[in-house]
């Protein structure tokens, strides 16, 4: 992938839900695509599943605006088939502005009560 | 179901959904994401159970499909540079659309026994007909694989008979095929003969027979199957005079008998005795026009390596010829020019046999190839799988339509405040959409199941034509493909108008204003969509296409039961056969009658064998088939006009071992032999035709059958009942039997009778045969049970999908009905109460219901019958002694149809009676 000039933030954001959960999931370490499922289910608890289809194509769509890129897998001698992801600089800093975004409004939400679950 | 099963049937499904992305995207992520969706639906199943995984798959297909076909659409479009991660559009359209398909899916979450109900209808019915479809295409629609197929033709000697006029293309004979092949300015050129032998192959691995065939030079070039290694024989290899002793190699064999070595070529390896050098390997897959192969052989050294016979005899027919049009040249004119040179043949080499000319034709290979009876089969098969289909449309559209008039209200309110109706039309379109493409997907899903079994189930022998030794299909073509899939989705959009316009009209009836109004519509008594009476059709046509099928079922049932009552003339209970073949480089060759006997002798005192013969089985085809040449005592028979018969050559305990009952005279014992007077046993058809007078032991009578050139007078010994040797369908013909001591061949076919399994004995047969000759494999096993099969097979393959496409149907009928039913029971429920309140008994109400669905049904049942008759000419050719309108099948197809309709009825009727008065009074 081609070296990109990083485009304006405020363009990408907000991140569509699975995007964010593959840039989480990317986050910890490179993942082949069974094992960002694997992580999505962990991250929310098992409450939602990613499924196959919305998540290849998340991928390709995240390669080709380079938030992630492929890699090679972490050990040799697995799966050939496979294609392993990580997390580009790029994509590290869209994560944050992420995740600052939302813990700004989670900052909102906890000012007017509407934090925690329940009444 | 079993759990692999279920999971290939998912896998399917989402392999079929996955089809919406684009080629390049499947290219790169298809294999991955197909394996992703596996171990996912394992990790669900084995959390949730099957229903679970069942719902992951839906929802993974349904999910693969929408991110295909936004893929799809995104692709086209030139991307800005990093901005890829945005939500969809939402312009007004969009909007709407992108609404609509959210409310449809929420719709098929909060009603999952619905969604499952119509996704499994609509499944069957996708699904009948992909797999069908694919043997279709499999059987008719694919040309062959050869270069320019429609340019080949096939050349052929014709044989008339001068009394009869009858015609029929036979095969070449070596010095024939060589005069034609010498005629200049052959419009049909090149040339090239083909036939399958068998022969040992004793190299890299234990001896096996294997097929091959004797093909003329030229044979790859002219099909365009040129060797992948190597090359193919030239003319000089192919001269008899002086033979290449060389052979080309099936990629198959080559693959797994020498591990894919490409030195092979320029080898020696051991064949029918003989060294012969491997001179090419053939393309993959390529296993003859005969579909036989493992390997060839020219024919120039046939003479050396199987028979004398086959380049030295002109009246030796052996091979048939395929040849190329010339380019430019028609098609009708390459078969004039075939005709008079055949002529011209036919005057070189005169004929031994009076009564009959030859001459020449040519067929166009593609003719040939489609087998009429796979023709036949499938076209019968595609018609049910289009009754499946229109059952299921049917049975959608009342599920969906209860659902539309169930949410009258709702539309109502919708247009009161302000939805157009297109509005209400298009949502309740998207709403079957959605439902089409996870029933697509699903159908699609147990077609590759389905196509699966098929291809296990179809007998090979029913694949081949039946002319010109040909292969027609290659099972290994049936399967879910590009073609089949675009089948798929065209059955299911087809269904998608079929059964969404309905409701969808339904939906935005003129009168749903009025109704919010006055809240009456509950009253009515039926709904109306363009002046017809919608549930009313909808029971009326599913009972009447699904007794169309329950009928055509009936009657190739009753055809097959017949069939398989026939009296065979033997027991065929624990018979086996199998083949084996005294190679001429083996001392035994000399004396074949004394290496059988010690054979057979050895065999029979195998524990479990409790009999054992050489002959040919009934059922198992003719040594010979040929004429009556003379009966002493009777006016002289012209020559070539005497009755047909059987010949057979059999060693002594052969009528004791097939349990063929004696009637008259007594069976073949020692005294029978090659220095005392050659002995026959006639079947009792035979000894009815050729002494109508009776007593035919003692008579004499010569049949024309040469075995070293020799014919002669034979006594009748003895007469016995009637073994079927054609297929059970066709007639029975007279038998002759000789003794093998009076024709020693060495080419033994052994009829054994098995106490128990007879794949237990084999390997004891096995090892007998090698303690006489160590080189000599046995070929052929078959156990009678596979050769009733395969006379019976089209009718089988075909009575066994009908059968499930009746069965289908039938169900889905029944439901159909049940649920119609229970909805025009629970929209009359006020005015039933208001009868039970006045006083009308359980029962009467329970009539009224049945009454009317009764008519519904009668009505249909009569349609039913009218289709059927119109129809029912696809099944002429699997019907045997049974007529399209068998009273028996008739009647009892509509009774076991009208009694599984009124069930289905009764239930709901039952249920209204089970409602309080007043309660229906104040529901609403």
């Amino acid at each position: 992938m081609a070296p990109r000039r990083a485009p304006d933030l405020r363009e990408v954001l907000p991140l569509s839900p699975p995007v964010y959960h593959v840039l989480l999931a990317l986050g910890e370490a490179a993942r082949h695509g069974y094992a960002i499922m694997q992580a999505f289910e962990r991250q929310t608890g098992g409450e939602e599943q990613l499924l196959p289809g919305t998540l290849y194509a998340t991928l390709a769509r995240m390669v080709e605006s380079g938030l992630i890129e492929e890699t090679e897998p972490p050990v040799s001698g697995v799966d050939e088939r496979r294609r392993y992801y990580r997390v580009t600089a790029w994509g590290r800093a869209v994560a944050r502005a992420e995740s600052a975004r939302l813990r700004r409004l989670l900052a909102v939400a906890e000012a007017v009560g509407l934090a925690s679950e329940g009444t | 179901m079993t759990r692999p099963l279920m999971e290939r049937i998912a896998v399917g499904c989402f392999r079929a959904a996955c089809m919406a992305f684009p080629a390049g995207f499947r290219d790169s992520h298809g294999a991955e994401m197909v394996e992703a969706f596996a171990r996912a639906l394992r990790a669900v199943h084995a959390r949730h159970g099957p229903l679970g995984a069942m719902s992951f798959t839906i929802r993974s297909a349904a999910d693969a499909a929408r991110q295909g076909f936004t893929e799809r659409t995104r692709s086209g479009v030139p991307r800005g540079h990093g901005r890829t991660i945005h939500h969809e559009g939402r312009g007004g359209m969009a909007h709407g659309l992108a609404t609509d398909v959210r409310l449809a899916l929420r719709s098929v979450r909060r009603a999952p026994g619905f969604s499952v109900a119509a996704t499994l209808v609509l499944a069957l019915g996708v699904g009948a007909n992909a797999t069908v479809f694919s043997a279709m295409r499999a059987a008719i629609l694919t040309p062959s694989p050869y270069r320019e197929p429609d340019r080949l033709v096939l050349a052929d000697i014709m044989r008339t008979s001068t009394a009869t006029g009858e015609a029929s293309p036979m095969a070449w004979s070596y010095p024939k095929f060589r005069l034609l092949s010498e005629v200049p300015g052959r419009l049909i050129d090149p040339m090239a003969g083909y036939a399958v032998r068998q022969a040992t192959l004793a190299e890299a691995g234990p001896p096996a027979r294997v097929n091959l065939e004797v093909v003329s030079a030229g044979y790859f070039g002219l099909l365009g199957m040129d060797p992948v290694l190597g090359r193919e024989f030239d003319a000089a290899e192919d001269d008899p005079a002086d033979p290449g002793h060389v052979v080309v190699l099936s990629h198959d064999i080559w693959r797994s008998r020498f591990a894919g070595d490409p030195s092979v070529v320029g080898r020696a390896i051991m064949l029918g005795g003989r060294p012969m050098t491997v001179v090419g390997v053939a393309p993959v897959g390529f296993e003859g026009l005969t579909g036989a192969a493992s390997l060839w052989i020219p024919m120039g050294v046939s003479g050396e390596l199987i028979s004398p016979f086959m380049v030295s005899q002109a009246q030796s027919h052996w091979f048939h010829v395929v040849g190329r049009l010339r380019d430019g040249v028609a098609f009708e004119d390459a078969r004039d020019q075939m005709r008079a040179l055949g002529l011209a043949v036919a005057e070189t080499y005169p004929g031994s046999s009076p009564g009959v000319e030859l001459g020449g034709t040519a067929r166009r290979f593609e003719d040939v190839r489609v087998n009429p009876g796979a023709r036949a089969a499938v076209l019968a098969l595609l018609a049910a799988a289009m009754l499946v289909l229109l059952v299921a449309c049917a049975n959608l559209s009342g599920l969906l339509l209860a659902r539309v008039l169930r949410r009258a209200h709702d539309s109502a309110v919708r247009v009161a405040v302000g939805a157009s109706r297109w509005r209400l039309v298009r949502a309740s379109l998207v709403e079957s959409s959605v439902l089409a493409i996870m029933g697509g997907a699903l159908g699609l899903g147990l077609a590759t199941v389905g196509t699966h079994v098929m291809a296990l189930a179809w007998p090979r022998q029913f694949l081949s034509s039946e002319q010109g030794e040909l292969q027609a299909v290659s099972v290994d073509t049936l399967g879910v493909d590009g073609a089949v899939l675009a089948f798929g989705v065209g059955a299911t959009l087809a269904t998608l108008l079929l059964f969404g316009v309905l409701p969808a009209l339904r939906a935005s009836g003129a009168e749903v204003a009025q109704r919010l109004k006055d809240g009456s519509w509950r009253g009515r008594r039926s709904d109306r969509v363009l002046g017809l009476d919608t549930r009313a059709a909808l029971v009326a046509a599913q009972v009447a296409l699904a007794l169309t099928l329950l009928l055509g079922t009936g009657l190739v049932g009753a055809s097959v039961r017949r069939l398989l009552a026939v009296d065979l003339g033997f027991d065929p209970d624990g018979v086996v056969t199998f083949q084996y073949t005294i190679p001429r480089e083996s001392a035994w060759s000399d004396d074949p009658v004394t290496f059988h006997e010690s054979f057979l002798e050895r065999v029979r005192a195998i524990p479990g064998v409790a009999g054992a013969a050489l002959g040919v089985p009934p059922l198992g085809g003719h040594w010979s088939i040929t004429r009556v040449r003379d009966i002493e005592g009777q006016p002289a028979i012209a020559l070539g006009q005497g009755p047909r018969i059987g010949a057979n050559i059999v060693s002594d305990g052969y009528v004791e071992a097939l349990r063929i009952p004696l009637l008259d005279g007594r069976t073949f014992d020692a005294s029978d032999g090659e220095d005392a007077t050659p002995t026959v046993i006639l079947s009792r058809h035979a000894a009815e035709r050729l002494f109508p007078r009776g007593q035919a032991v003692g008579q004499r009578i010569e049949v024309a059958m040469s075995q070293d050139g020799r014919e002669r007078h034979a006594v009748v010994i003895g007469v016995v009942g009637d073994p079927r040797f054609s297929p059970p369908d066709r007639e029975i013909m007279p038998e002759a039997f000789y003794s093998v001591r009076d024709f020693p061949i060495t080419q033994g076919t052994i009829s054994l009778r098995a106490a128990r399994d007879p794949s237990e004995l084999l390997p004891a047969v096995r090892a007998v045969l090698r303690g006489l000759e160590p080189s000599m494999p046995i070929a052929n096993v078959r156990t009678m049970d596979e050769i009733i099969t395969a006379a019976t097979g089209d009718r089988r393959i075909v009575l066994g999908l009908l059968s499930v496409f009746a069965l289908v149907t039938v169900l889905l009928a029944a439901t159909g009905t049940w649920g119609i039913v229970s909805y025009a029971v629970a929209d009359r429920r006020r005015e039933l109460g208001l009868r039970l309140a006045l006083g009308a008994g359980d029962a009467r109400v329970v009539r009224l219901v049945l009454g009317q669905s009764g008519r519904y049904a009668l009505g249909g049942a009569v349609l039913g019958f009218v289709i059927f008759v119109a129809g029912s000419r696809v099944l002429d050719a699997f019907l045997y002694e049974t007529t399209r309108v068998d009273p028996w099948v008739f009647s009892g197809g509509s009774a076991l149809l009208l009694g599984v309709v009124f069930l289905a009825s009764w239930l709901p009727a039952r249920q209204a009676t089970r409602v309080h008065p007043v309660q229906a009074l104040k529901s609403d």
